[in-house]
């Protein structure tokens, strides 16, 4: 059996890298922050504190609407007269 | 005890926990950086999870061993799925 191959590895990894970027950015912001000095240069690469819950709260909510459309859009798709089979 | 009563036992404990310090019920006078710290923690675990889970997955993808005759025979699979739904009207 061969190792994964090209695209499957680029796009594993990919992946990886991307959830610790983001895990690590969204870490120091909820949980390093409270604990630096507010005039630390740190802070001018973080928005506000309000925004590190109302921006996943618009991810999760923008998903749920993809989620959402594409089983309407596919039930209403295959809707049959009266009876659905 | 069935475990989803568990479940909901733990969270609910940590649930209350964390709403006696975010709205200070008892008024314990945390420091401020810790009443910073805890308001967005449900948030942030489900955040935290999210990460790993797709960590996970994306780790997984990437070792996974090609199996070429089993790929070959899940396409053929597949389109012999898909023959089958579009006789019986489905439309995708």
């Amino acid at each position: 059996m061969k190792f994964a191959t090209g695209a499957d590895q680029a796009v594993g990894f990919g992946l990886v890298g991307f959830s610790v970027l983001l895990f690590t950015y969204y870490t120091i912001w909820v949980i390093v922050l409270p604990f630096v000095d507010g005039d630390h240069v740190i802070h001018s690469y973080f928005l506000p504190r309000e925004y590190s819950v109302i921006l996943p709260g618009v991810a999760a909510l923008i998903l749920l609407l993809f989620v959402g459309t594409f089983i309407g859009v596919v039930t209403w798709k295959n809707r049959k007269p009266k009876k659905v089979d | 005890m069935t475990k989803l009563l568990e479940w909901l036992l733990g969270l609910s404990l940590i649930g209350m926990a964390w709403g006696l310090v975010t709205f200070d019920l008892l008024d314990l006078q945390l420091p401020p950086q810790y009443r910073e710290l805890a308001w967005p923690m449900p948030v942030y675990l489900l955040v935290a999870f999210g990460c790993y889970s797709l960590a996970t997955v994306g780790y997984r993808v990437a070792t996974f061993n090609d199996c070429e005759d089993a790929a070959k025979e899940l396409q053929a699979q597949i389109k012999e799925a898909k023959e089958d739904l579009k006789k019986k009207g489905l439309k995708m």
